[in-house]
């Protein structure tokens, strides 16, 4: 059985040609027709450096699409800022991630991380989306976030934007537990130059390099590289069959190229693109080790404007994976698979009077796997999706925010189905659904140092490809059929929360709370984590499912603060408990949320700068949970106890001349070796660092 | 927004309105910045005219501080803020290129409000009642949090237009 539980990955990586829909095109042909500017309109669109400086907050458009300052944003948002990502000493954005309020971040291994959004953490975890400059990188596929091979560099990330929550009226599927946004530089407004070399424990040598270039008054251009070879952490416990699939010479490279051109006054169009390739273990779907390698690519261009008629914005992208593994034994199964995804979208965002911002938004995708072994043939669907914000001042201290979207989808499939699950062809020509979702807040400014905030939201969680579309015939994998599912419903997610911040001027800090209570509907499982029933062969059929719901209720408080003399610090405890409604496979199965949340977590930092110098120390404890991993001699997964654990890290930068910075982090000092997650111990980490900008 | 208007006079009470409030640098460098976001920005050395009204006691002398407190050149953002004071009644002839209303005019702030108009002049406040009533274009507060605020009214009357994204992180009236 242990075969069937690997994803479906290989090393070799079949080209597949495939034209744009018609409707890329249409759109971006549109784009320059409806992008007519004001007559005397403003040479940029939105510049938030300038905006930061003015508001002396970050500014963010990733709650509503409206662009806002962020203690204004209807949702419980928090920014890691430049400042922040180089000061922690992360070496990855999961590195930067793991001390925010209500954040989990595990570690399955040197490159391998899961991020879960208050509770509901798992490996392969379907419930956070991730984009890059509003760009997805979630994988559909799989139903998951690969963070290696996101081609973003540290060192020309802006912002990072951690929504927490629901936020599919915005983004639609999968912005369930919460939305990551990371936004980079502007090539046009923006001039980011550096490299970076990383040397440090476990093998590990890294690169980077950022650059940024004018082409005139109206164009900018930036490039990036940059990648890490390292040797990953001994396996520890895993059972032989995860250990000996499991790769030990991680190596990572992305580059990227981004390009904003004027091209009127309030108009400019931009081009990214990206390529990335990776090899790395990681813990993957059913739980199970592999090395994945994984091939990326994507282009996408569009058009912001400001008009007349509002902010507009069109946009298309183009993402493609093609992954494997390097090591099975599911030797009848063709291991590759290749996604490719395609969006279109269409936005305007128009303030009316002074009272009321509206936005409208249009968005088809399409999206397909093809994995020969694995869905025998292609699986896909398309999404057409519409959505509305309303934005009501209704005083200058009191805001309404209501935002709904319906996503509809139409699925596709071609292929070879598994014999005996009961599903036929037309079940997969027949399947589609039209989802609603919705986000509103009230945000109220009690005063000006107090602000409160009411959320209500529901989100929509698609299953994965793979949910939708696995066929194991008997035989494959054994004398069992294991099969995804057509008639899957989406999974809901509904939140209410209400945040309370105050800011402390008299010592230059804000504390932020929340209280919150979640309860999801229709959970999706993979089919080793469903019962069986005995299908038409007389075998028994493992079939994705629908496995009931699971509710969650959680507090946050957290303090942060900064001295003008350059003292920082935070502080944050966050709480979380789940009960589960579930029924399920109960010895193949890693839904246990109520289990599989450390219910109590801690963080702290302090840090100052002087002169030349600044030192940071970060801490994170963290309560028990339960993890699950498999047992290397049948289907079955055994429950992990993962004790409670404080993890440190210290980072101290010496800059040596105003361009070059030399940097020593230590992550994990306070323990050589520390279980953080069912996976490999992860050791004590050193290392030492060169940044020079140029 | 006439059920809401109780209840945005409600709030708007409680908007601090620093009736002797002191202009620092600071509060000149966030005006700078939001004038910045006008959709035809000022740039360079930028004449700033500290209204004063001589018929209010210690108007001018309050203004004649402010002056002296920003010093002879006042860089901000992108503009150089050089400072002078302006008698009320001068400011439809007054060789300056932003007005700025502190304590002391608010009883001749419509004459403010014809001037900007007349002359396509932006004028900046500390005093959001001023904003508020449509005498100023443009409110700022920095303490405890930066607020911005405009008065759309004004803001046409003096041919003035903010960009699209300035207009949704601002409160207008």
């Amino acid at each position: 059985m242990k075969p069937a539980r690997r994803s479906a990955r290989r090393r070799s990586l079949p080209s597949m040609s495939r034209p744009a829909p018609r409707a890329v095109t249409v759109v971006l042909a549109a784009a320059s027709l409806i992008a007519l500017p004001r007559s005397r309109a403003y040479s940029q669109v939105i510049d938030y450096q300038r905006m930061e400086q003015l508001f002396g907050e970050p500014v963010t458009s990733s709650a509503t699409g409206k662009p806002q300052r962020a203690s204004d944003a209807p949702a419980n948002m928090e920014i890691i800022t430049q400042d922040d990502i180089r000061r922690s000493g992360a070496t990855s954005i999961p590195d930067a991630l793991q001390f925010v309020t209500g954040v989990e971040v595990r570690s399955y291994g040197i490159a391998d991380a899961e991020v879960g959004i208050r509770g509901y953490n798992q490996s392969y975890n379907p419930r956070l989306l991730v984009l890059v400059n509003g760009r997805q990188v979630y994988s559909d596929n799989y139903g998951h976030v690969s963070w290696p091979t996101i081609p973003v560099q540290l060192d020309e990330i802006r912002q990072i934007e951690v929504i927490k929550g629901p936020n599919s009226a915005l983004y639609g599927f999968n912005a369930v537990g919460g939305v990551i946004n990371i936004i980079t530089y502007d090539p046009l407004h923006d001039k980011v130059n550096a490299a970076t070399l990383r040397g440090g424990t476990q093998n590990y040598f890294a690169g980077s390099v950022v650059g940024t270039g004018r082409i005139g008054a109206d164009v900018g251009v930036r490039m990036s590289a940059g990648g890490f070879h390292a040797t990953d952490f001994g396996s520890g416990d895993l059972a032989l069959a995860d250990a000996g699939s499991r790769d030990l010479s991680p190596d990572v490279g992305n580059v990227s190229v981004a390009a904003t051109a004027r091209v009127a006054a309030g108009v400019e169009t931009f081009v990214e693109a990206s390529m990335g390739d990776s090899r790395y273990a990681e813990k993957g779907f059913a739980d199970t080790f592999d090395t994945t390698f994984t091939r990326t690519n994507s282009v996408r261009a569009g058009v912001n404007a400001d008009t007349a008629i509002g902010l507009i914005s069109v946009d298309a992208y183009r993402n493609e994976e093609r992954d494997s593994i390097g090591q099975t034994t599911l030797t009848d199964v063709a291991p590759w698979s290749n996604q490719d995804v395609y969006v279109v979208r269409a936005s305007d965002v128009v303030k009316f009077g002074s009272d009321h911002t509206v936005r409208v938004g249009l968005e088809y995708r399409n999206n397909s796997q093809t994995a020969p072994g694995y869905v025998q043939g292609t699986i896909g669907y398309d999404v057409y999706a519409a959505s509305l914000m309303w934005d009501w001042a209704i005083t200058p201290r009191l805001s309404w925010t209501n935002a709904v979207r319906v996503d509809d989808l139409n699925m596709r499939y071609s292929g070879i189905l598994a014999a005996g699950t009961g599903i036929t062809n037309a079940d997969y020509a027949h399947e589609n659904f039209a989802v609603p979702s919705y986000n509103s807040g009230l945000v109220f400014n009690v005063t000006d140092l107090d602000t409160l905030r009411l959320l209500v939201a529901r989100g929509v969680q698609v299953p994965s490809l793979l949910d939708f579309g696995l066929q194991f015939s008997e035989g494959k994998v054994g004398p069992v059929v294991v099969a995804g599912n057509p008639n899957l419903h989406p999974s809901t997610v509904d939140n209410v929360e209400m945040d309370y911040d105050r800011s402390l001027p008299s010592i230059g800090s804000t504390v932020r709370t929340a209280l919150f209570a979640e309860r999801t509907r229709d959970i999706i499982s993979e089919p080793f984590a469903t019962r069986p029933f005995v299908g038409s062969l007389g075998v028994p059929v493992f079939l994705a499912g629908n496995v009931g719901g699971s509710d969650a209720v959680g507090a946050e408080i957290g303090l942060k603060g900064h001295s003008a003399s350059g003292l920082r610090w935070n502080a944050s405890y966050a709480f979380v408990t789940t009960t589960d409604g579930t029924v399920q496979n109960a010895t193949s199965t890693s839904i246990d949320y109520a289990h599989a949340v450390p219910r109590h977590v801690v963080t702290a930092g302090i840090g100052d700068t002087w002169e030349r110098v600044e030192i940071d120390l970060m801490g994170r404890w963290q309560s028990s949970y339960r993890d699950f991993q498999f047992n290397g001699n049948a289907a079955d997964l055994v429950p992990i106890e993962i004790r409670n654990f404080l993890t440190l890290t210290a980072h101290i930068s010496y800059r040596l001349t105003d361009n070059v910075t030399l940097a020593l982090t230590a992550q994990q000092f306070n323990t050589s070796r520390l279980l953080q997650a069912a996976g490999p111990p992860l050791d004590r980490r050193f290392f030492v660092s060169a940044t020079a900008h140029f | 927004m006439r059920v809401w208007a109780p209840l945005a006079l409600a709030h708007l009470a409680l908007i601090p309105a620093p009736a002797h409030a002191e202009v620092t640098p600071v509060d000149l460098q966030i005006a700078a910045r939001a004038l910045g976001f006008m959709e035809r920005p000022l740039s360079g050395n930028v004449r700033l005219g500290v209204v004063y009204d001589p018929a209010e006691d210690g108007s001018m002398a309050n203004a004649d501080a402010v002056v002296t407190s920003l010093g002879a050149r006042l860089k901000a953002g992108n503009l150089v803020f050089e400072p002078v004071a302006v008698n009320i009644d001068a400011a439809l002839i007054a060789p300056v290129d932003v007005l700025f209303l502190p304590d002391g005019v608010e009883d001749r702030g419509m004459k403010i409000a014809r001037a900007t108009a007349q002359r396509r002049l932006p004028c900046i406040t500390l005093n959001v009642s001023e904003v508020q009533s449509g005498n100023c274009v443009l409110g700022i507060q920095v303490d405890p949090k930066v607020r911005i605020y405009v008065n759309r009214a004004a803001a046409a009357a003096s041919d003035i237009t903010f960009v699209s994204v300035f207009r949704m992180m601002v409160t207008e009236f």
